[in-house]
Parts: structure tokens; C-alpha cells; sequence
């Protein structure tokens, strides 16, 4: 027999012997796409209310009598949603982590975390998401790299930061992924 | 059909073949599980745009079949660690008690790099033309190509099969 035909007919005799339980992983799909919907929303309804509470909180300042309104911060907590660009510099423990180079990561409205690594990154990136709870940005961004992966305790890092019209600066509240951290806080995300 | 039902269609006819393909890819029936639903949690997200293509399953087979690339290499990696640490723990190429009709030629596929295992399951398995495959596998067709009679010469060694100078 040349190896051919052992390959046409072996594959598809084993292929044969596997049961996918296609209509139980239908449902898990779209409870996993209810789930983000509301997350999604969640997001949203967070974004709106924050909208209206500065809406409120200038209002108040500009009626108050007596003495000019204080000047807006220079940077302020803002709506993530949106492409960023991570230059991330070259060193050996970077390189260890395959860090170094170029990140584009788009946070989408839906709560899905769209991260497109260096040429030289060769983990998995897909499937990311995040979320935000009382203006923390929670994630599991890079969750399949040693020492990130998804426990009981340690599924998600997170972060607060600050917005600027250039791009994001994050800050570490909690997280135990070393590679995560030092993408999130080691360098600013510049909007592209 | 309305945009649910579409994909609801879309998913009881693709989801098996791809679950299939995939384990043949990983040797890893949870894995091709778990990969199959991240693909398809991903069309669903795009599902709005993709539904209009040509082939929305061609773009979950190509989601699917990088991730599961991605995810053999990084197997492959650790496993190597695993061994250098400590022998032959864990030997690969050993076939496991499940491993259907031909398990000798199973262990000899997951001694393929990851690309050439896909290539190998696409082309055999799945009997895609090579541009499709080349596609899927987001290189040129020629390298697809170099793949799989790479494959085939290495698999023909293991196997002590004869290799035919053509495929094609």
C-alpha cells in the first residue's frame, strides 16, 4: 500500500470514530454571544451613566458662585473602545516572553479584546475579552502564556488608567501574568 | 431563514467535519472541542458581515485550523521541554488506546510539525485542493505544496511505505 492511500483511509476511519456533540456546543456558542451582549451592554449603560454624571458635575461647578470653574484635568478616565498601538521595546526578558515589537489590540464595543501581536509572538491571541466594573478594566488578554494561565484566581488582571487624546496609560491594581503586566503598564498604547 | 437560523444552519453542518479535522490536527478531542466553539464564538460575532460571503465556512475553518496550529506548535514546544526535563516521561508517538483504526499512522502524523499535520488532514482528510489548503493555512500555494511531500516522504520513512513521486 503506498502511503496515499494509507493516509485516505486510515484518516478517514478515525475521523469516523469521533462523536462531536455538535448540539451542545451550539448552545454553549450563542450562551457565550448572550453573554457578551450583555456585557456589552453593561458597558454601555456604565458609559451613559459616567456621561451624565460629568454632564451633572459641570453643571454644578459652573453655577456655584464665586471663583472661576476649575480647569479640566489633563488626562481623565475615558471610554476604552477603540485600535491602540503598543511599541513595546527589546530586551531579554521580553524577548523570553516574546513581547518585543509591535501590538495593535482594539478594544470592541462588544467586550471582545482584538489583539494582533509581533511577528515574533507565536501564542495564541484570540478570544481575549474584557470588561469594565467601576471604572476597572478587567482581562484575560494572553491568558495561555506561562504563568497566565486561566485559574480559579488568577483568569483576569486588573487595571485602571488614565486617557489622553495620544492613547491610555494603564496601572496595575492585581494580576499575577507577568507578560500581561508589563504589556499593559510598561509603555503607553498610542492611538494609531 | 432569518440571521439566527442561518448560522444555526451553518453550524450543525460545519461543526462536525470541523471538530473531526481538528482532532486529527491536535490528536486532542477536548482541544478541536474547545477550538471549534472559540471559532465559531468568533463568526457569531461577525456573523453580520461574514453571512454575506461566499463561504462563511471557509472563514471558521480558516479561524479554526490557525488557532489549531498556533495552539500544536505551542504543544510541540512544551512537549520538548517536558523532555528534556525528564526523559521520555511522556514519549510522543506512542499511540493512545483510542486512536481508531491505524494508530501507528496516527503517532507517525503527530510526529509532523503542526503545518504539515494540517496540511496532511486537509488535503487526505478533508480532500481540499491545494489552493483552498494554501488559503486556509494563510501561505502560498507552492509552500503548501513543500508541506505536504515533505509530510509524505517523512511519513513514508516512519511507515516503511512506499512514497509515489506524484500526489497530484
Amino acid at each position: 500500500m503506498s502511503v496515499d492511500q494509507r493516509l485516505r483511509t486510515g484518516l478517514h476511519a478515525s475521523a469516523a470514530a469521533i462523536e462531536p456533540a455538535t448540539h451542545r456546543a451550539l448552545g454553549r456558542v450563542q450562551e457565550r454571544a448572550r453573554r457578551a451582549e450583555r456585557r456589552r451592554r453593561g458597558v454601555t449603560v456604565s458609559l451613559a451613566v459616567a456621561a451624565c454624571a460629568a454632564v451633572i458635575a459641570g453643571t454644578v461647578m459652573v453655577t456655584q458662585p464665586g471663583g472661576p470653574p476649575e480647569p479640566p484635568p489633563a488626562v481623565a478616565e475615558g471610554p476604552l473602545v477603540g485600535t491602540y498601538v503598543v511599541d513595546v521595546a527589546d530586551s531579554p526578558a521580553r524577548r523570553r516572553l516574546q513581547l518585543s515589537g509591535r501590538w495593535v489590540i482594539t478594544f470592541d464595543p462588544d467586550g471582545a479584546l482584538e489583539i494582533n501581536p509581533p511577528a515574533g509572538y507565536d501564542g495564541s491571541t484570540s478570544g481575549a475579552s474584557y470588561e469594565v466594573v467601576d471604572r476597572r478594566l478587567r482581562t484575560d488578554a494572553l491568558m495561555d502564556l506561562p504563568g497566565c494561565q486561566a485559574t480559579a484566581d488568577t483568569v483576569t488582571g486588573t487595571y485602571t488608567w488614565v486617557a489622553s487624546g495620544a492613547g491610555l496609560a494603564f496601572t496595575v491594581v492585581s494580576d499575577t501574568c507577568e507578560a500581561r503586566i508589563d504589556l499593559f503598564t510598561g509603555q503607553p498604547w498610542q492611538r494609531p | 431563514m432569518d440571521r439566527t437560523e442561518q448560522f444555526q444552519w451553518l453550524f450543525v453542518t460545519e461543526h462536525p467535519t470541523l471538530v473531526r479535522t481538528l482532532h486529527l490536527v491536535l490528536h486532542d478531542h477536548a482541544a478541536a472541542e474547545e477550538i471549534a466553539q472559540e471559532a465559531f464564538v468568533q463568526l457569531l460575532r461577525s456573523w453580520d458581515k461574514v453571512r454575506d460571503y461566499d463561504s462563511p465556512g471557509a472563514w471558521v475553518r480558516r479561524v479554526a485550523i490557525r488557532m489549531a496550529v498556533r495552539q500544536a506548535q505551542r504543544d510541540r514546544r512544551r512537549r520538548r521541554l517536558a523532555l528534556v526535563a525528564a526523559a521520555d516521561r511522556s514519549a510522543p508517538g506512542v499511540p493512545g488506546p483510542d486512536e481508531g483504526a491505524d494508530p501507528d499512522l496516527l503517532a507517525a502524523i503527530r510526529q509532523l510539525p503542526p503545518r504539515q499535520r494540517s496540511v496532511v488532514v486537509l488535503f487526505y482528510y478533508e480532500d481540499r485542493p491545494m489552493a483552498e489548503i494554501a488559503e486556509i493555512l494563510g501561505c502560498a500555494e507552492s509552500t503548501g505544496w513543500v508541506h505536504l511531500h515533505k509530510a509524505r516522504r517523512h511519513l513514508g520513512r516512519l511507515l516503511n511505505e512506499e512514497v509515489d513521486a506524484d500526489v497530484r
